[in-house]
């Protein structure tokens, strides 16, 4: 898995969103009426609706929160790879980064200590 | 200096859910069967439940973030950590590299000085170290250079030192020095070797020694590896300093006044200078190796002390712990007077530590090096609290723990032949403990979490959520112990209140200017039986994960255990959501029945090969 770096070559840590946050981004692609920011606006909008069409739109909806929940899993999944991977990602940036400070701190004590 | 990270995912994998995506068996989850959901067709939702749906599922995905939030938050923190450590080992080289420079420079002053070649030695190297300069003063009736008289005597003082510091950090000429980190016994110092090899030795027997219940065995492979490493390179460094004695010798006597001879002497000793820095890095890597060794063999003293203490009822001699000590270098091992007593390493487990057990030992498995920092003792407490809990549990039933899973089983299938309709002591034990735990998770996350946002404010909420939910449970089943307070005995239910009013206060505190992201803490109140019922569910789901990861006896009874203690919870509740699925169930109740009959089947018609699996702890 790839992480986001800076221009420094360290890793950018990811993004957590906050859960009505994520749970909009899932939903808005699955069935925008279940969005935080529609679901007020349902009884209106489906005002009179027939007995057999409420029906037929719950079980929409039925099918929409299953397929939220898939969706969610991976995302929680995905997401918590990404964390690891920044974190494992990082912890190797400063070390390498350290091992080269190193190298040239000691080639620089020996040609130092050469020159004694 | 670079330090090991670790990872931590079971639990946070549990917490975030994804721990029955490993489990075979079917799952039943609060929220919704997901396994009905892909054995059937959705059923239609309930118009008024749509907008239920919804937030529950907004909470729960708040929740995890949170969670994720906390993971990313501990990441940067260790960053942050090894990013400190880097920056000191820098500074350090730097200054070295300093000191170098100036070295260097003092050289570079006498040779543009008007001083006579003996005169300018002496005073430069007065400057630097005393020995040095009277080393060169002695140097001055050879016939050497000003720089090359400088630089052996600069580099024959500092191997003179080097080797006394070196002598000094591992104890060569100190037995005491070498001994006491590596110690078994604080009280038996002087049993220990004068040797790296028989400060380990020394380890052992204390290890295995009766009389000294603590003992604190460090990673033997680790500690023969960094000591003969060292080891070599004072046999390495002793043969050198010979092999340059003997030049120097040679030279300063007057017996070889080759110019060859004399630049040969001084490259040894420059090539020992050089070898002197690397290996000075050793020696403070040792350094911290052996701070590192104090501070957990501090960290068992004050588990020890914990172990005693943990129950006052206990007498003298009459310990929890037969011993507790570091092996492998991250575990702790706790070996208990008498067979881990049930339902504690559950407790713990539902604690959130890392634990095994084996016979009548308990292993913390992976020990962080942070748990020696301020989390170790509050893990610690969790610990010795869950042990002196089964101790008094065992006191009271002790023939409960001691048996045999044999006779256990057969206990279990005459128990459960009872409706379960009011639950048993040990039930009703077995849930408040879990309940107990996870508020205990919970506000432990609060702690964790900083400033004073909605994060903040919900993880209040959540603490309110998960004390609700434990009140409850002690108040509808009168199973409310009493607590000693600073010497007052006060009733569990009372200071669970008396935090939940703090809580709600510090939610209504930071509930001001900030969106609702959540329901009231009083709404959460009638919701307190669900919450309940669904940290009642985790715990039985970890012991199914248990029995899948090892399809033993014992984890069979476990998980008929689980299941009895949340079918008589459900019942006692009045609770038992539908769950109709294809395998003719109709309810969560009627499933959990179908499950235990399964795991029972298992359990008696051998169709768990393993059966010798059960270990002598469930045997006798």
């Amino acid at each position: 898995m790839t992480t986001p770096t800076q221009s420094s070559g360290m890793p950018v840590p990811p993004v957590v969103m906050s859960g009505a946050e994520l749970y909009n981004q899932i939903m808005s692609g699955i069935e925008m009426d279940l969005t935080t920011e529609n679901m007020p606006t349902l009884d209106t909008k489906y005002e009179g609706e027939s007995d057999a069409d409420q029906k037929i739109r719950m079980t929409g909806y039925s099918e929409a929160f299953a397929e939220y929940q898939n969706q969610f899993d991976e995302y929680q999944k995905k997401q918590s790879e990404e964390i690891r991977s920044y974190g494992n990602n990082a912890m190797s940036y400063i070390e390498n980064q350290d091992r080269a400070t190193d190298d040239d701190a000691l080639n620089s004590l020996e040609t130092s200590m050469q020159n004694i | 200096m670079l330090f090991p990270h670790f990872h931590f995912s079971s639990k946070e994998n549990r917490l975030l859910g994804f721990v029955g995506a490993e489990n075979p068996e079917p799952q039943e989850t609060v929220e919704a069967s997901k396994p009905d959901v892909e054995a059937q067709p959705e059923a239609p939702l309930k118009p008024d439940l749509v907008k239920g749906k919804a937030d529950e599922s907004v909470n729960k995905a708040d929740t995890a973030q949170n969670k994720a939030e906390g993971k990313v938050g501990k990441m940067k923190a260790k960053i942050a950590k090894l990013r400190a450590s880097v920056k000191v080992d820098n500074e350090k080289i730097k200054s070295l590299e300093d000191e170098l420079a100036a070295g260097e420079g003092n050289d570079d002053q006498e040779d543009k000085g008007p001083n006579a070649p003996g005169e300018g030695v002496e005073d430069s190297q007065e400057k630097v170290n005393p020995n040095t300069a009277k080393l060169a003063k002695s140097l001055e009736g050879m016939k050497m250079s000003k720089e090359n008289a400088a630089a052996l005597a600069e580099g024959l003082v500092a191997i003179g030192e080097f080797i006394k510091t070196f002598k000094e950090a591992f104890g060569i000429d100190d037995k005491k020095k070498l001994d006491k980190p590596g110690a078994a016994n604080k009280d038996k110092p002087e049993e220990g070797g004068d040797k790296a090899k028989d400060s380990k030795e020394g380890t052992k027997s204390s290890a295995e020694s009766k009389e000294t219940p603590i003992s604190k065995v460090q990673n033997p492979k680790e500690e023969a590896d960094k000591i003969g490493d060292v080891e070599s390179q004072e046999v390495d460094f002793e043969k050198k300093i010979g092999d340059a004695g003997k030049a120097l010798s040679a030279v300063l006597t007057g017996k070889d006044t080759a110019p060859e001879a004399r630049d040969a002497a001084i490259k040894k000793v420059q090539d020992l200078n050089v070898q002197l820095k690397k290996v000075e890095g050793k020696v403070e890597s040792k350094g911290e190796l052996l701070k590192e060794q104090e501070r957990r063999n501090e960290f068992i003293d004050s588990a020890w002390d914990k172990a005693v203490g943990a129950n006052p009822d206990i007498e003298d001699g009459d310990r929890i712990a037969s011993s507790i000590k570091l092996e492998g270098g991250d575990d702790i091992v706790i070996t208990l007077n008498s067979d881990v007593p049930e339902g504690v390493i559950e407790g713990m487990k539902a604690a959130g530590l890392d634990v095994s057990v084996s016979g009548n030992s308990i292993t913390f498995n992976n020990v962080p090096p942070n748990i020696f920092d301020e989390g170790g003792n509050e893990a610690l407490d969790k610990t010795f609290k869950a042990l002196a809990s089964g101790m008094e549990k065992q006191e009271e039933e002790p023939e409960e723990s001691q048996e045999s899973a044999d006779e256990s089983v057969e206990e279990s299938t005459e128990s459960t032949e009872e409706a379960p309709d009011a639950m048993s002591e040990a039930q009703t034990t077995k849930i408040r403990k879990v309940l107990e735990a996870n508020r205990q998770d919970v506000e432990e996350g609060y702690g964790k979490v900083e400033g004073e946002g909605i994060e903040k404010r919900d993880s209040a909420r959540s603490v309110v959520d998960a004390l609700n939910a434990e009140i409850d449970f002690l108040e509808a089943n009168d199973a409310s112990p009493d607590r000693n307070i600073d010497g007052k005995t006060v009733s569990l239910v009372d200071r669970l209140k008396e935090k939940k009013t703090n809580y709600a206060e510090k939610v209504k505190a930071l509930s001001k200017d900030l969106p609702a992201t959540k329901a009231n803490p009083d709404d959460i109140k009638d919701n307190s039986e669900q919450y309940a019922r669904k940290r009642v569910e985790e715990y039985r789901r970890t012991k199914e994960e248990a029995y899948t990861k090892d399809p033993s006896r014992k984890n069979a009874q476990l998980v008929i255990d689980a299941v009895d203690a949340e079918l008589a919870y459900l019942k006692n509740t009045e609770q038992n959501p539908d769950r109709s699925g294809a395998d003719g169930t109709k309810s969560l109740q009627d499933r959990l029945e179908k499950k235990k009959d399964d795991y029972r089947s298992k359990l008696e018609s051998g169709s768990i090969e393993n059966r010798n699996d059960v270990g002598p702890a469930e045997l006798v």
